[in-house]
């Protein structure tokens, strides 16, 4: 080792020096490239060693103790969350400059907005009280933005409640669940799907009708066109849009607010219709509701009554609630979108099924109850076999009238075979993931013949068939997983049993995440082995594409959905963690012998969302 | 380097308003920007508390990164940055060694950022995989660490030299990089 390296770095390391040795040692750092490049390599070395380290110390020594590699993660996830934490208290630059130009166009509606702070119980000050009163000489137009305001009443998640202190005032995930949805589609940047948790913020609706459930115990019935902010667990703007409220006990106090007047809950059932170009109207069908303006006097409106806020304050007019949506009304319309794209994706899948390229198609729309098998429609049913069910359940799928597996135990799984070694593939299937029980989850993976032939009958063609195309490859495995790690779907392929034996692509896959657990979700992989060229999609969309190094036919043979064949001694051997079940539930799967393009994907995705 | 497109993806997610598609950037670079920084400071704590500051100044403002760029390299020069200002405000509290890392750390720039250009996450497991291979007393070392006062302890308890221990650690560091060299053909 060279004598002033070993001086750069024991100064670099300990901080402490001899001047007298260091002098020359540094002034030859300034003149040599070759001392540079070499204190650079050992000063990365050792970073690169100490960062990997840092990230499990434990593991490390589970290594030593293993004489195995381990992946890492654990440290580095406790790395990611003090970093995320941290931008929570940050406002970028491009959202304040964003939110500057928004300022700038909207600035003739501020003062509209601010109208709404004159209402009682909000803010108090003479200021305000002037500019209210310019707001309304003005007769400014509805409110039509307010993308991100991040006013004080936008961080928490339930309005201040006099002499009660909040435990905390950090936002949580949502302070609502969209829990129906029918055709609807969205503007603006919230988009969120049925079941998914809503956070505060603007939600415009341009088509279909959805159902809103607060977690302060408030339903709320909405109808396109519509365009709302969600500002606390018990109050939200609406800026226009029709919409009904059915409040239970524990959500009294609810309001909604537009323009002109706060509607007050007092223990009811009310609709609101906001016009764009008109006057609000309030049909009150259950109890009764307080409504408060900034220039007339609060009025409390009983049930079967409605009002309309006019310039003149407010008026009674017709009530006429049949206008207005109802549960029964949402759910009726859902059965019937649900039917509508249900029969889309039959006259689609059946299609699909005709293409020459498709070696397997199993759409789960078997009509036995309890059907032990999942019958291949393909055009070709002899390319692959039928999957033999071996403990789901049936349940339903995409849609009330689909079907679909539900796996819940250890050894669910479905079996079968495509038998042969393939230059191209697409896999495509429809999943919902309830959770990801384990390490890594299995969603589709090869079984070795030796493994199948355990359990069938001595004279199985087939294995001794599968066992011959294997003695002329080197792939011992293909495997599309889902995992708990940072990229969490990986499409792989086995030559060996060492890491570095295996061409992986892994890549972020939002749907394995806790949030979107229970969310029917379209995945893919397309695989064309000349290119080396390996994608995945979700839900018709590429998600990442990388290049393996090995151009080997992709050797299919058996295998199994949703599960991987895992010996006691293997699970006992690795403390369970060689358990690979998936915990969800699966409503079809193709496996075609071409590549997909991403038009022919993303139709497969349009004709099968739910 | 991950594929660029999911990264320029969570770029522009996380412009449109989605903070949580952050997460991919820091789980994609953050042993890359840990090592990185690293490299160039000697307190484990500072290197973190640093690395993460590089993130949050990327966040602040990631408006500014060319998505047709490298978001590795870009990282990088927020994390040059960084320790530079770092350099500067430790100097007045220890000017004569935080005189000499600044000056280290420019020597080195150039050097530092053709190794860490090419670091991968697939080259970041082979090193783990590399340093379990190492010979016992290697590992050792490896595992230690020599920051601080660990070279001297660990010359006491493995009754050796404290310049046999910046050798062993010299030539350990000489087996990874063959080892890694070797995974990753």
């Amino acid at each position: 080792m060279d004598q002033d390296l070993r001086i750069l770095l024991a100064a670099w390391l300990t901080g402490e020096w001899d001047d007298a040795e260091l002098a020359p040692a540094l002034e030859r750092l300034r003149t040599d490239r070759s001392l540079r490049k070499s204190l650079a390599e050992e000063l990365a070395m050792l970073s690169q060693t100490r960062a990997v380290q840092s990230s499990e110390p434990r593991w490390l020594k589970l290594e030593d103790a293993l004489g195995a590699a381990l992946e890492h993660g654990e440290d580095d996830a406790v790395f990611e969350s003090r970093v995320m934490a941290s931008l929570s208290q940050i406002a970028p630059g491009y959202q304040s400059r964003r939110k500057w130009l928004t300022v700038a166009a909207i600035v003739s509606t501020v003062a509209a907005f601010v109208a709404l702070a004159f209402l009682p119980g909000w803010l108090n000050n003479d200021g305000v009280e002037r500019e209210n009163t310019i707001a309304h000489q003005q007769n400014t137009p509805p409110i039509e933005i307010a993308q991100n305001n991040q006013d004080d009443t936008n961080t928490q998640t339930r309005r201040p409640i006099d002499g009660v202190n909040l435990v905390s005032n950090s936002r949580v995930s949502a302070v609502a669940v969209l829990s129906q949805a029918v055709n609807a589609q969205w503007g603006g940047n919230n988009r969120p799907v049925a079941g998914e948790g809503l956070d505060l913020g603007d939600f415009i609706l341009r088509r279909g009708a959805v159902q809103i459930e607060f977690l302060s115990g408030v339903r709320l019935l909405l109808q396109a066109p519509a365009n709302i902010e969600l500002r606390a667990a018990d109050e939200v703007l609406i800026r226009y849009g029709a919409a009904s409220c059915f409040v239970t006990d524990m959500g009294h106090g609810f309001r909604v607010l537009t323009k002109e007047m706060e509607v007050a809950d007092l223990g009811t059932a009310f609709s609101i219709d906001v016009k764009q170009d008109g006057k609000p109207e309030v049909h009150v069908i259950d109890g009764s509701v307080e409504i408060k303006s900034s220039q007339h006097e609060t009025l409390e409106v009983q049930e079967m009554h409605a009002i309309r806020m006019g310039d003149d304050g407010p008026e009674d007019i017709e009530y006429s609630p049949d206008r207005f949506l109802k549960t029964s009304v949402i759910r009726g319309r859902q059965n019937a979108f649900a039917l509508r794209r249900y029969n889309r994706w039959k006259e689609y899948a059946e299609a699909l099924s005709a293409d020459p390229s498709v070696l397997l198609h199993y759409t789960f729309e078997e009509t036995d109850p309890s059907a032990l098998e999942l019958i291949n429609v393909a055009t070709d049913p002899s390319r692959a076999t039928n999957g033999v069910v071996i403990g789901c359940q049936w349940d339903r799928g995409r849609w009330r009238s689909k079907r679909a597996l539900l796996y819940r135990n250890a050894s669910d799984r479905v079996l079968f075979q495509v038998p042969g070694a393939f230059d191209k593939a697409t896999f495509l299937v429809w999943a919902r993931v309830d959770a990801i029980t384990q390490e890594t989850t299995s969603l589709l993976m090869t079984e070795h013949p030796g493994r199948r032939a355990l359990f069938s009958p001595a004279d199985d063609k087939s294995i001794s068939e599968a066992m011959k195309r294997r003695s002329k490859t080197t792939v011992e495995t293909v495997r599309w997983e889902l995992s708990q790690h940072t990229n969490n779907v990986m499409f792989s392929v086995g030559h060996g049993i060492k890491e570095s034996d295996y061409d992986k692509l892994a890549v972020d896959h939002p749907y394995t995440r806790s949030d979107r657990w229970g969310t029917w979700a379209c995945m893919g992989v397309t695989c064309d082995v000349k290119e080396r060229t390996v994608t995945h999609y979700l839900n018709g969309q590429p998600i990442g594409t990388g290049q393996f190094t090995r151009a080997e036919p992709l050797l299919l043979d058996f295998m199994e959905l949703g599960n991987f064949g895992t010996t006691v001694e293997e699970l006992e051997r690795t403390g369970g963690s060689a358990q690979r079940r998936f915990y969800g539930a699966i409503d079809e799967l193709m496996i075609a012998d071409r590549v997909f393009d991403a038009s022919e994907i993303k139709s497969f995705w349009e004709n099968g969302k739910p | 380097m991950p594929h660029s497109d999911p990264i320029k993806h969570a770029v522009r997610q996380v412009l449109s308003g989605d903070t949580d598609a952050f997460r991919l950037l820091v789980r994609e670079y953050r042993l890359m920007i840990r090592s990185y920084v690293g490299s160039q400071l000697h307190r484990s704590d500072e290197t973190d508390d640093l690395s993460q500051e590089v993130f949050m100044s990327a966040y602040r403002n990631l408006d500014q990164f060319d998505l047709d760029g490298d978001f590795g390299a870009w990282l990088r020069g927020i994390a040059r940055n960084k320790l530079l200002m770092h350099f500067r405000t430790t100097q007045r509290r220890s000017q004569r060694e935080s005189k000499f890392r600044e000056e280290v750390a420019q020597l080195l720039e150039y050097d530092l950022e053709k190794i860490f250009v090419r670091q991968s996450d697939f080259a970041i497991e082979a090193l783990l995989r590399c340093i379990s291979k190492l010979p016992d007393r290697m590992r050792h070392v490896v595992r230690e660490g020599l920051d601080g006062t660990k070279a001297a302890a660990l010359a006491e308890e493995l009754s050796t030299s404290l310049g046999a221990i910046y050798n062993l650690n010299y030539r350990a560091s000489s087996l990874l990089r063959e080892c890694v060299k070797a995974e990753m053909e």
